[in-house]
């Protein structure tokens, strides 16, 4: 490589890195509570597991469990059914001031057995949801969304103009080797090198798939206007249902429609992930890759008729696969302990980096009043 | 010592992102045995990390 182009690819290491790196320790902190979002909301308290009941307890029938979390929110319109993909006795239900409000969202945690009221937990507050916030949209919306999407860019071009100036540096030093008792500089750079060579590929895919969930909200609009608006199209015009069919019938509906799978997720009418006149059900397959894929089924709200049920699209799934790629949950606690350590280990790749700069920097300017000095008694 | 070549300044690197790649994926597609030789794929530059930086270095010195 010549002189030229290693200058412009230190320019563009130099430059990638420095405006991302505040913001990539904050995303790096913020990220390692939310590894552990699980244990933590536990061991605070503000996660209760459902009681355990005789193996062959049955299940409650999903009107029951509506109705006994509308009952605490008359006034309010129900959201979402949900549960975790690892959870299988609650349901959590969401309840806003509207169909798609975002504010002051009221949940309330059901046993799917007994269908009685478990806990009212507050996924809208608390050092979580601080955490959450700060690591996905600095509690700037869609823009900070954005904003963090394109830092993660940053990032992905930080690391790659970092491996073509690894080879430089590496000529004459063996692989991994820590220059410890030379100038402090040197064993920053070498640190630097070797483990942000070594963690690469983890950085490269945790970043890629930050940029992409990034764009989520996007992603599921489109779906919406590709896909939703044409599987709703006879229904284009109606006036809404007035009462909405059995939820539990409307279930049954779609489990028959695909028995292999279970569901995920249910939206209601008028929710962004259905229409005026559907239940959305969400279906998860059963293997890793599968259960991440939700796949829709339309049900008609007042009749609980199947309307339509279509593969996720390509755009969907890619987005749908990043998540469990960026979070580090598909392989349970050791996987999690992973992604801890190797996030701390890019925590240090970043710091070295910013203290690279900064002395370099601090030592240039150290000079300048003796280059100056210099300068002047030439003249 | 002779400067070395591409080949040689990346053979290390490039075995540690491919285990660690094939390591993320493949645990995508299993939850069973796979999942554990992931898991050990995954493992495989921490390992690395922690035996070159605190024993390989401290006997090159």
């Amino acid at each position: 490589m010549n002189i030229r182009s290693l200058k412009t690819w230190a320019w563009l290491h130099k430059w990638s890195s420095l405006v991302c790196t505040a913001f990539m320790l904050l995303l790096c902190l913020t990220g390692l509570p939310l590894i552990f979002g699980h244990e933590i909301s536990h061991w605070l308290g503000t996660e209760v597991e459902a009681p355990d009941l005789p193996a062959n307890t049955g299940t409650a029938s999903m009107d029951a469990v509506l109705a006994n979390a509308k009952a605490l929110y008359p006034s309010r319109v129900v959201q979402f059914v949900f549960r975790d993909i690892d959870e299988d006795k609650t349901w959590t239900v969401s309840l806003g001031k509207t169909a798609t409000s975002e504010d002051d969202t009221k949940f309330v945690q059901v046993d799917s057995r007994t269908a009685k009221v478990l806990h009212e937990p507050k996924f809208n507050e608390g050092f979580m949801y601080v955490m959450f916030k700060l690591h996905v949209d600095l509690f700037a919306g869609f823009a900070g969304m954005l904003f963090l999407g394109f830092m993660g860019l940053l990032l992905v071009i930080a690391l790659i103009s970092g491996v073509v100036l690894y080879a430089p540096f590496m000529r004459k030093l063996e692989f991994g080797e820590i220059r410890k008792n030379r100038a402090p500089k040197l064993k920053r750079l070498d640190t630097h090198n070797f483990l942000g060579v070594v963690t690469l590929i983890w950085a490269l895919v945790v970043a890629t798939t930050g940029i992409i969930n990034a764009w989520s909200d996007l992603v599921i609009k489109y779906w919406q206007f590709d896909q939703m608006s044409t599987m709703t199209a006879p229904y284009k015009g109606l006036p809404p249902p007035t009462r909405l069919a059995s939820l539990q019938a409307a279930v049954d509906t779609a489990q028959a429609r695909e028995p292999g799978m279970r569901l995920g997720f249910i939206a209601f009418p008028g929710t962004d992930f259905s229409s005026p006149h559907h239940y959305g059900m969400f279906m998860r397959g059963d293997s890793p890759v599968t259960s991440r894929l939700f796949k829709p089924v339309l049900i008609d709200a007042q009749t609980a008729k199947l309307t339509d049920s279509r593969e996720v699209p390509w755009y969907l799934a890619t987005l749908l696969i990043s998540q469990p790629l960026h979070f580090g949950d598909y392989g349970g606690l050791p996987l999690k302990i992973i992604w801890l350590i190797l996030d701390l280990i890019t925590i240090v790749v970043l710091w070295t980096g910013l203290m690279l700069w900064w002395k370099k920097r601090h030592d240039h300017l150290a000079e300048l009043p003796s280059a100056a000095r210099h300068s002047l008694s030439k003249a | 010592m002779q400067p070395k070549h591409l080949r040689q300044i990346f053979l290390w690197p490039a075995l540690i992102g491919l285990l660690t790649g094939t390591g993320l994926v493949i645990a995508l597609i299993d939850d069973q045995w796979l999942e554990t030789l992931s898991l050990g794929a995954l493992g495989v530059p921490i390992i690395v990390i922690f035996y070159i930086y605190f024993f390989v270095n401290r006997m090159r010195r």
